[in-house]
Order: structure tokens, then C-alpha cells, then sequence
């Protein structure tokens, strides 16, 4: 392990003292006595600091200096020693003491690694510069940091992650640069009371570190309210840019992109659906999230193969320096999560779980979404035949899950593997069978059977696992190697096999259809961080995915409407090079190069942004970049059965590559409490497609014939809109309020010459997030407002009359996305209260979503009775408490 | 500074409110043509209408009377005689099978036209019994399921030979003059004659479920219709969703409705009490 302990050179007297001591598992505060006694020594300390801590040392003949050195290893406790008088004192608590020490060395570099004290666990991401100069770095994944030009060895080091306290940590001439270690403690602890010397990072989300990038955690973000889990992804719907109103979808909607055009990486390997409950949750546990990184546009050229935007998740690694257990349960699901070092910290293990049970409150989400709590207008009554999953005779079983898990070890300073686990399900069971017993006792009958069995089941959900390697060959060179797999499958089995048996008359008849769709990906990355001088960044590797794609749509049984099975390898290499001039512009270029095989052609996407420091405190901003995708989710409408996501890979013919472009440009305005943040964006899309699995006519005249086939309909759009930030980031109110201007407008040949506004497009959407620390109470509020989504209705229909003899209403329907929903607004409240039970922790929050009941649209669904449309506002979710509790051990 | 933060989210709240991007959304008029085309028959009863819209008055029947309408066959152009409801007819021609039908008029500053292959007429037509005998049920509840709650009953199978390109559907129609129930516990409120017609199917059997599907004792007369595969396109399923509502399908170029062509043939069978 890598060793902090600053001495205090200049405070040593003359003459040392010589040390000999023998220390097996024994308690500080025992040592301390024994020295004092021996050497008549006077410690100074508080007692809270040094308890429970316990010592294995073995001290043979040293001196002091060298002796505490020893003693206090990996303690997180530092020292000073002023003649026979020795101070002890937790580090971050000594960062901001002057000391008296002459500086010996300056312009150097520092290398070191940013760690939670309490678990271990490295913190990627967070920003290290050194106080006073404009000089800063961001820690890589695996939590590394070097700062060059450091100007001495008395330094300020600053320290910033989200949900931890800045640390100021004051660098002295006898500490290891090479592998200097800084621990952070979560805000959260200060409910443990302790003197916090450092200032704490209250801010919700970092935006203000890239262009288009915004950061968070779990561990801040699960303040805000929630609709009984905390949830990252809903999280990330507060945020300028991402539609806050898709109560039904964990899915991004990025700057007018779908989801699926959002690249979500966990822990290296690509996560292709994110819903748990047919969207209202997202399908990773925060529990066992450590950190995520959203880029929202103009991303650089490490990432590839999405239109919109990425979502880079990194899981824990598990707790390096103690066992820990926490447990959790809300309304809706119980949680629990285990870690624990092994191999003397060189390895950790994180096991985290979730599955969810069927309690009232579950129940009323479930009919919420598949029911008929909705309102009908010019017709009283609610809509014939009910809910579209739900029977009057049963009631359906549905649960979902989710599996993580992680093992991480350290061989040795250089090198870090792990392993990371990742599964998650949903099931929909509907089934019910109707025999002779169920029918009524006089129509049974001894001679004959009769069965009916209904098959209604669904399953969907994610498998995903990735092996990493990552090496730090050397200050300035930094490696990883990343082998990954992951596995979307959804399938459906919606079928009856009807038994009919009478003396010697039998007859079998199987109906229905069962629907499989299976995408596989297997991708290799090699990516490399190379510092080529302090102001210049070089990253380049090769990223290789392999994807099988596979959908099956069998009917009745025997007859195969669809059966696609297509593979496809992208071969990409990027470089990218980051510059920074006069410490006031950061440029960045870079060149994805990508081999698509099932074309077999070769697609270039360059990449550049800049930063330019204007002031202290004003930064402009600019990015461009282009992207293709060739994986595709299509959505294949189904009001009856809940439509179905199928991803299907892209051949460049029926079913296009598609391709989009990023302008952006922004601005910002940064004091050390608040941020005023602007940026545009401007994204032309093109061969982006429409799905439909219908009956076609094909051939003329007397051959025609009519056949179930996918049809894709190609277009192209652009989403355009400008984007407003204002955080305040610390104090015990923080938050943001934030607008959004947008337009997403669609042209597909299909619906005629004109563009017409996709069915996300939202024009205004206005955001309040507020948080307010009282004591152990923290009290959040989320609101939001926007304009309608657009739809299309009926205008008018037309009567005729068929060869049979009956009547038939057809509808004629207006412009598509002609119309707009009422405008979208929701304000949820939340309350956590932190506490201790004994020496263990333990949190308890309750959540209010859509407090006043707002009765929002999600769709409308028309039929005509008696010559009346009838029109049925299917709603989203309405006034929904909950509550929920948490336990750890640490 | 909180004051602020407030003051510019009342404003855009405000800003968001004003907006209203709601339309109404007025749809040009077009000619809808009910036109059925049956096999070795005249053409009685072409209908054009125009689309009537939502919560418009319910007396406006929106019947076209005043188009010259003209069918082309073999080369040689008909013009249809208007009855003045709506209907057009053209007595003097028999619609032959497999010769191709054109229509055209012009309405509404469009040319609308279509055209049709009649299909052949129907073969090989069959029913497995032309006498089903059910038990009368005077007691107990309403069955599960429906129907005359003669359960047991095998099926009644209408069968014909399927050229595999053509479509095909059943209409049953119950014939007696007065009505007599199977199930006479549960008669429904409003009493009408038993009849039911399928969906068109590419298939050469249909199989009445007779237990679930007959109510009534009496003759039914069972057509089966031969159909084009545009017939079919026309009665499949619409989404009734927002989010995916589209046009019903139509042959008609410029306008909506259809245009095709059917044979038929015709079947009978009794339901007498046991």
C-alpha cells in the first residue's frame, strides 16, 4: 500500500530519540501511554480521533520521527513532533494548520491516488489542482491523478468530488510524490459530529467541469425524491437538456435523441435497456454504483457507436479496509448489499441485490401502467374491456430483480483487475388455464374433455459481465484492457392451446405468438492515457464489438412470420489529443475511425472542443463532432400488449446507418457558490428510421398476395434548442433551476413533404431542484413543467357499409403530431432523516411524488360508440408516497 | 440570491404557460368510394361519400350525387348512372372473373381513380353438418364463455379450396322468422337475429365454434366471400393509440375508401332442439 505520513521536518529536535517497540493488534492509546512512559514524551491528541484504532508494528531501534512514521501507517493520522511534544491529529484536520517549513523543491510532479477513508474505495473523477494556480487534473477511472508544475513542496493540494468534503491538503517536503494517497470523507458523516476542517462539496451534480458533461453520484443524488427507489436515471432527467417528463420511460431523452440513441457503459460493457416495471425504474441499483458521467453532446472521441449521448456508470469496488453489510427496503423492493476486503485489502468484493414484491403499493404502479385509472371525456364509463394486461379472472404475477457484483484486486501498486457481474429481469406472468373443472357444474359433462390454456408471459432484462485490467505503466502512461459481454433479451409467449376431446373426436388448435428478440455483444477496448508534457494529453486505443442480433416472431405454433439472425463487427480506433495554452484554452481534437463489416465500409468521425478562460470566473465553450450508429432499437407499437423494444443491427439498406452531427456553444459563469450556466445546440440526424411489422400487398392483378413483413421507413431530423443553469452549489440550500428551449422536428417521406415534430419534442421545459440540510434532516423538492408532447387524432371518419352487410367507422386522422397534450407539470417532495442505531447507520426518508395529483397525459386512445368519438386521456402516474429504510453496518 | 433563483422560475413558468400550442386542425375534404365489385353481377350500389368530420352535425349524411363516374374494362369506358342518395350503378355491365376494373372521377379538384382484379369464382365448398341438434338450457347462470352453453358440441367446419392468394371470410346469418334461444337464461335485452361474419383469412376451413358461438335455433345461411388482399388490408387491426394512429388503408389514389372486387357462394345449415 502506498504510504502517507508527512513529517514536519523542521520541527525534529537535535538530538532524536530512539524507538524499540513490538506491537501485535494493540490499541493506539495503549502505545501512546507505554511511549510516554518510556521515553517521557507528551502526546497531544482527541480522544475520538485516535480510538478503536489498533497497531501491528514492529520498531527496532529508530528514531521517533522514523518510529511514528511506522506506528501511524495507514491509519489516516498524521503527526508533528515538536521537541518531546508530539501532536496527533486525523490529516484532513492538519491541511489547513500553517506550518512552518521552507519549501525545498519546486516545478515538480505529483502522482497519487484520491480514496473514500472509510471504505477505500478510489474516487474516479474527482478534480486535484493546486490552490492558487489554474493548474488541475481530473482522476481517471481507477482514481489516479499526476499534477505537473507543481510550483513547491508546501502546496495546497484542492480535492473535489461530489457527496465528499473538499480536501485542502497541504503537501510537505518529505512526502512520497510518487504515490502519495489522499483520503475524502462523505459528507454524510457529519452526522458523527467530527470538526470538519475541510469545506464540504454540498453540489448535487458537477456541471461545470466539460462542455455538454455533467457528474454525479448516487450517494448525493439519492436525496432528491424518487417514486420509491432511488433511481440515477430519474435523477438524470432533472437535468437541462433531458426531457424530466417521461414518467414511463428510465430512458434518456438527450437534446431530442431517443434512448436508444444514449450509449450507456457500466463498468466498461454496454447496457442496452435501463427499465425495470416497464420504465418506471431504472434497472441499476445505486447501491452498487460509485460514480456517473453523463455526456450529453459533443462527446470526445472515446466513445462511439450512439447519435446523442453516453452515460459512463462505474460500479464499487467493494470496501478495501473493512467488512460491510447494509440492507434496505422500500414499498416496492428489498435491497441489500455485502463487501468486504480480502487478501489484506489487495482485494475487495461487492455482492448488491434487489428484487422487488407485490405489495399494494407495487400493485397500484402496475395498474397505473397497465390499467384504467384514466380519464375518458364525451362518453361516461370507463373503456370496454378493460386494462390491456389486466383479466378480470386473474391477477398477473410480475416481479423484477437485479444482480451485481464486483471483485477487485491490487497484485501491486501498478496494477488493478476486476470483474464485474451485472444481472437484471423483469417477468409478466398472466398465464390461466379454463378446463371442465372451472366451468359451471351443469354444463359438465363426464364424456368429454375441455381445456384452455392461456399462456401470457414476458420476460425481459440484461446480462452483462466485464474483465478489466488497468496498468499504470508509469507517471505520465496509464492502460486498460477491457474485455466485456452483454446480453438484451426480451421475449413474449402470448399463446392458447385450446384441447378439445368427445368419444372419438379430439381436436388440439394452438394460436397466439410467441416472440423472441436476443442482442449479444462482445467487445474488446484497449484504451491508453498518455501525458505527453503537462499540457498535452494523448488518448488513443481500439474498441471491437461483436454483435449477434436475433428476433423471432412465430405464429399459431408453426408458422414463422419472422426470423432475423444478423452479425455484425465494428472495428473502431480513435485518438484524441488535449492541449492546454497559457492555462486559458484547452483544445481537444480526435479522429474515430470505424470498420463496419456488414457494409464493409470505413466511417470517420472526427471530434474537437475547446475551453477558453476568459476570466477567473467566465468560460466559453464550443464542440463538434460526428457520430453513427449500427445498432438500432426499434419500437413496434402494441396498445394491447405493451409495445416491444427490438434491437436490430443495421445492414446500410433497409434498415439505414444513421448519422448525426453536434454543434455546440455555451458559455459559463462560475463563483465559488454559484453557477450560471448557457449552451446551444444545434443536431442535424439523418437515416434515422420508423418500424412497422404489418400486412403488405405484393405483386399486381390476380398474383397479388398479402404478406406480414418490417417495413422501415427512413428520415431524417434536427434537434436544435439552447439550454439555462443556474446552481447554487454550496451551503445548506443548494439545487438549480433550469430551462430549457427546444425543438425536435422529423421528416420522413412516408408522411409526406413536410417536417412535423417527433413525438418527444418538447418546446419549453422549465426545472426546480432544491435541497435544504437541517441537522440530520434533508429536505428536497423537484419540480417540473413543459409543454405538451405532440400527437395525432382523429378528425373526422366515414362510414361504409361491407359486402356482409354490416356498418364500419374509418378514421381519418390530422397531420402527424399535429396536436399537443396539455402541458406537463409535477412537483415531488422528499424528507431523509440520517441517524445512528448504535455504532452502526441507518437512513429513513419518505417521498411524495406529484403532490397536488396533477393529472398528466401520457397518450390518448380513441374509438368511436354510436357515432361519437370517444376519447380516453390515458394518465401518468399520479400522487404516489412512499417510503423507504436503509441500513449499514459502516 | 433564493429570491432570484425563484423570481427566474416564476418567470419561466410563466413564459412555459403562455404558450399554447394546441391547433385546431382542419383536414381537406376527399371522396371516399364504397365500391364491391361482385362476381357475375351488375354494379348496383357504388357509393361516393366525403369524410365527415368529429362533432360535426350527425344529419350531414356527406353523400356525393353529383361525380361522373367512369369504369374501364378490357379498354372500353362506362359511366355510372347517380341514384341520387350517394349510390351509382351501372346495370348493363356483369362483372366477369379476372378482368381487371378502372375507376375515375373527378372531384374535389383531384382525379380519384383505382382499379381491382375480380376474383375467381369460389370451389370445392362444404359443410361438415347441415343439422345441429342442441340441448335447450332453461337454468342457471349465464355460462362461461357465452353462447348456447352446449359446450360439447364438435365443431361445424364450412369448408372450400384456397387458391393461397385469395382471402377468404364467412357471414352467418340466422333466417328464421322468429326468434328462439338455446340458452333462454340469459336472452339479451334487444333481440335480434343470430349473425356473425369472420375475419378474412388466408385459409381454406372455418371451424364455428358451435357451443360458444350459436344463441339461436332456426335455418342459417352461411356466405362464404372470395376476397382481394387489399379487402383484408382494410379490416386489419388499427392501433386506437395516439402515439401510432394511422390512416386505415385504401386503393383509392386521391381519395379513401375502397374498390374491389368478391365472389361468394352460399351455404345453409338448421340448429333444431334435441
Amino acid at each position: 500500500m502506498l504510504l502517507l505520513i508527512p513529517i514536519l521536518a523542521q520541527a525534529q529536535p537535535n538530538k532524536e530519540v530512539i524507538v524499540k517497540g513490538y506491537y501485535e493488534d494493540r490499541l493506539l492509546d495503549l502505545i501512546i501511554m507505554e511511549l510516554e512512559i518510556n521515553y517521557r514524551l507528551k502526546f497531544e491528541y482527541e480522544k475520538s480521533d485516535i480510538e478503536d484504532v489498533r497497531i501491528t508494528a514492529r520498531i527496532d531501534r529508530v528514531p521517533l520521527s522514523s518510529a511514528m512514521k511506522i506506528i501511524l501507517h495507514e491509519t489516516g493520522l498524521g503527526y508533528s513532533i515538536d521537541g518531546k511534544n508530539i501532536k496527533i491529529f486525523k490529516e484532513e484536520k492538519r491541511l489547513y494548520e500553517s506550518v512552518d517549513v521552507e519549501p525545498t523543491r519546486s516545478d515538480f510532479k505529483i502522482t497519487g491516488i484520491v480514496r473514500d477513508v472509510e471504505s477505500g474505495e478510489s474516487l474516479p473523477f474527482a478534480t486535484v489542482f493546486v490552490k492558487g494556480t489554474a493548474s488541475g487534473v481530473s482522476t481517471n477511472v481507477d482514481g489516479y491523478f499526476t499534477v505537473f508544475n507543481v510550483p513547491s513542496d508546501t502546496a495546497i493540494l484542492r480535492i473535489q468530488y461530489l457527496g465528499y468534503q473538499t480536501v485542502n491538503f497541504r503537501i510537505l517536503p518529505d512526502m512520497n510524490f510518487e504515490r502519495l494517497i489522499i483520503t475524502m470523507q462523505p459528507t454524510n458523516q457529519q452526522l458523527q459530529e467530527i470538526l470538519v476542517l475541510g469545506e464540504k462539496e454540498d453540489q448535487l451534480i458537477k456541471a461545470s467541469t466539460g462542455i455538454s458533461k455533467v457528474s454525479l453520484t448516487p450517494k448525493t443524488i439519492s436525496i432528491l425524491p424518487s417514486l420509491g427507489e432511488k433511481d440515477v436515471f430519474r435523477s438524470l432527467q432533472m437535468l437541462p437538456g433531458i426531457s424530466g417528463t417521461s414518467d414511463n420511460s428510465s430512458g434518456l431523452y438527450v437534446r431530442g435523441g431517443t434512448p436508444d440513441q444514449n450509449l450507456v457503459l457500466f463498468d466498461g460493457f454496454t447496457v442496452y435497456h435501463v427499465d425495470h416495471l416497464f420504465g418506471f425504474f431504472s434497472a441499476f441499483n445505486s447501491n452498487a454504483l460509485k460514480d456517473v458521467q453523463l455526456y450529453k453532446g459533443g462527446y470526445p472521441a472515446k466513445f462511439g457507436g450512439r447519435l446523442s449521448s453516453v452515460v459512463d456508470l462505474t460500479g464499487k469496488d467493494g470496501n478495501t479496509e473493512n467488512f460491510n453489510i447494509g440492507l434496505g427496503a422500500s414499498l416496492l423492493s428489498v435491497n441489500g448489499f455485502i463487501e468486504s476486503p480480502f487478501a489484506k485489502g489487495k482485494g475487495s468484493i461487492l455482492v448488491a441485490g434487489r428484487r422487488s414484491f407485490q405489495s399494494e403499493f407495487y400493485n397500484s404502479i402496475f395498474e397505473n401502467i397497465v390499467g384504467t385509472d384514466n380519464l375518458t371525456n364525451e362518453v361516461q364509463g370507463g373503456r370496454p374491456g378493460g386494462g390491456r394486461f389486466a383479466q378480470a379472472e386473474t391477477q398477473p404475477n410480475s416481479y423484477f430483480y437485479d444482480l451485481n457484483a464486483k471483485v477487485t484486486y491490487r497484485p501491486n501498486k501498478r496494477d488493478i483487475v476486476s470483474l464485474s457481474f451485472y444481472n437484471g429481469q423483469d417477468d409478466l406472468d398472466n398465464s390461466r388455464t379454463v378446463d371442465n373443472s372451472t366451468l359451471p357444474a351443469f354444463l359438465q359433462n363426464d364424456d368429454s374433455e375441455f381445456r384452455n390454456n392461456v399462456i401470457d408471459k414476458t420476460t425481459w432484462g440484461n446480462w452483462g459481465g466485464s474483465l478489466k485490467w488497468s496498468r499504470k505503466w508509469s507517471d505520465k502512461f496509464y492502460s486498460n484492457v477491457n474485455g466485456s459481454f452483454s446480453n438484451y433479451y426480451n421475449s413474449r409467449n402470448r399463446s392458447t392451446d385450446i384441447y378439445f376431446e368427445r368419444d372419438t373426436f379430439v381436436r388440439e388448435i394452438k394460436q397466439g405468438t410467441v416472440e423472441d428478440n436476443n442482442i449479444f455483444d462482445y467487445t474488446f477496448k484497449w484504451d491508453n492515457e498518455w501525458k505527453i508534457t503537462p499540457n498535452n494529453q494523448l488518448d488513443f486505443g481500439v474498441q471491437t464489438t461483436y454483435n449477434d442480433v436475433k428476433y423471432n416472431l412465430i405464429q399459431n405454433d408453426t408458422l414463422t412470420i419472422l426470423d432475423r439472425d444478423d452479425q455484425g463487427l465494428n472495428a473502431a480506433f480513435y485518438i484524441q489529443d488535449r492541449i492546454t495554452i497559457s492555462n486559458k484554452l484547452i483544445l481537444q481534437g480526435g479522429l474515430r475511425t470505424v470498420y463496419y463489416d456488414v457494409n464493409n465500409k470505413v466511417y470517420l468521425e472526427p471530434r474537437a472542443s475547446l475551453i477558453f478562460e476568459a476570466t477567473k470566473n467566465i468560460k466559453l465553450k464550443g464542440a463538434w463532432g460526428q457520430y453513427n450508429q449500427f445498432v438500432t432499437r426499434v419500437t413496434r407499437e402494441d396498445i394491447q400488449q405493451g409495445s416491444r423494444d427490438l434491437w436490430l443491427l443495421s445492414d446500410g439498406e433497409t434498415l439505414p446507418i444513421s448519422k448525426s452531427t453536434h454543434y455546440i456553444a455555451g458559455a459559463s459563469y462560475e463563483t465559488p457558490t454559484y453557477l450560471f450556466d448557457v449552451e446551444a445546440y444545434y443536431k442535424p440526424l439523418s437515416g434515422i428510421s420508423e418500424y412497422t411489422t404489418r400486412f403488405v400487398i405484393e405483386g399486381r392483378g390476380p398474383d397479388r398476395t398479402l404478406n406480414y413483413e418490417e417495413q422501415f421507413y427512413e428520415g431524417e431530423g434536427v434537434a436544435k434548442g439552447l439550454e439555462f443553469l443556474v446552481q447554487k452549489k454550496i451551503g445548506k440550500f443548494t439545487g438549480w433551476a433550469s430551462y430549457t428551449l427546444g425543438s425536435v422536428r422529423h421528416n420522413f417521406e412516408i408522411y409526406g413533404e413536410d417536417d412535423y415534430p417527433a413525438l418527444h419534442d418538447q418546446t419549453h421545459e422549465a426545472k426546480l431542484v432544491a435541497a435544504y440540510q437541517y441537522k440530520k434532516f434533508t429536505f428536497a423538492g423537484t419540480f417540473v413543467y413543459a409543454t405538451g408532447k405532440p400527437y395525432t387524432a382523429p378528425t373526422g371518419y366515414y362510414e361504409m357499409e361491407l359486402p356482409d352487410g354490416t356498418n364500419s367507422d374509418f378514421w381519418v386522422i390530422s397531420d402527424k403530431n399535429a396536436l399537443r397534450l396539455p402541458d406537463y407539470h409535477r412537483l415531488d417532495l422528499s424528507a431523509t432523516y440520517n441517524f445512528r442505531l448504535g455504532q452502526t447507520k441507518a437512513e429513513l426518508g419518505l417521498s411524495l411524488f406529484n403532490l397536488y395529483g396533477r393529472k398528466n397525459i401520457w397518450y390518448k386512445e380513441f374509438e368511436v360508440i354510436d357515432d361519437e368519438l370517444l376519447e380516453t386521456d390515458v394518465l401518468l402516474q399520479s400522487f404516489t408516497p412512499s417510503l423507504f429504510f436503509t441500513w449499514s453496518l459502516k | 440570491m433564493k429570491k432570484s433563483i425563484f423570481y427566474i422560475a416564476f418567470a419561466l413558468v410563466i413564459f412555459g404557460s403562455c404558450t399554447d400550442d394546441s391547433t385546431v386542425v382542419e383536414i381537406p375534404q376527399s371522396v371516399i368510394v364504397e365500391g364491391f365489385l361482385h362476381e357475375n353481377q351488375s354494379i348496383s350500389n357504388l357509393k361516393l361519400m366525403s369524410i365527415i368530420p368529429y362533432y360535426d352535425s350527425l344529419d350531414n349524411q356527406n353523400i356525393i350525387t353529383d361525380a361522373t363516374v367512369n369504369i374501364e374494362v378490357d379498354g372500353n369506358n362506362f359511366t355510372m348512372t347517380s341514384l341520387g342518395n350517394g349510390y351509382y350503378e351501372l346495370p348493363n355491365l356483369t362483372i366477369e372473373a379476372t378482368k381487371t376494373y378502372k375507376i375515375s372521377l373527378d372531384y374535389y379538384d383531384e382525379t380519384i381513380t383505382a382499379e381491382t382484379t375480380i376474383p375467381t369464382p369460389l370451389t370445392g365448398i362444404a359443410i361438415s353438418d347441415t343439422l345441429i341438434e342442441l340441448t335447450q338450457v332453461t337454468t342457471g347462470g349465464p355460462p362461461a364463455g357465452g353462447g348456447s352453453g352446449n359446450f360439447n358440441e364438435p365443431p361445424l367446419d364450412i369448408t372450400w379450396d384456397n387458391d393461397g392468394v385469395s382471402y377468404y371470410f364467412v357471414s352467418i346469418k340466422n333466417m328464421a322468422t322468429d326468434i328462439e334461444w338455446i340458452n333462454t337464461a340469459r336472452i339479451p335485452e334487444e333481440e335480434t337475429l343470430f349473425s356473425f361474419s369472420s375475419d378474412p383469412e388466408s385459409t381454406g376451413i372455418h371451424s364455428l365454434d358451435v357451443g360458444r358461438r350459436l344463441t339461436q335455433f332456426g335455418q342459417h345461411q352461411v356466405i362464404i366471400y372470395k376476397v382481394n388482399p387489399e379487402y383484408a388490408l382494410l379490416l386489419s387491426e388499427q392501433s386506437d393509440a395516439s402515439f401510432s394512429l394511422s390512416e386505415p388503408y385504401t386503393n383509392i389514389v386521391n381519395g379513401r375508401g375502397i374498390f374491389t372486387g368478391i365472389s361468394s357462394d352460399t351455404l345453409y345449415f338448421n340448429v333444431e332442439p334435441l
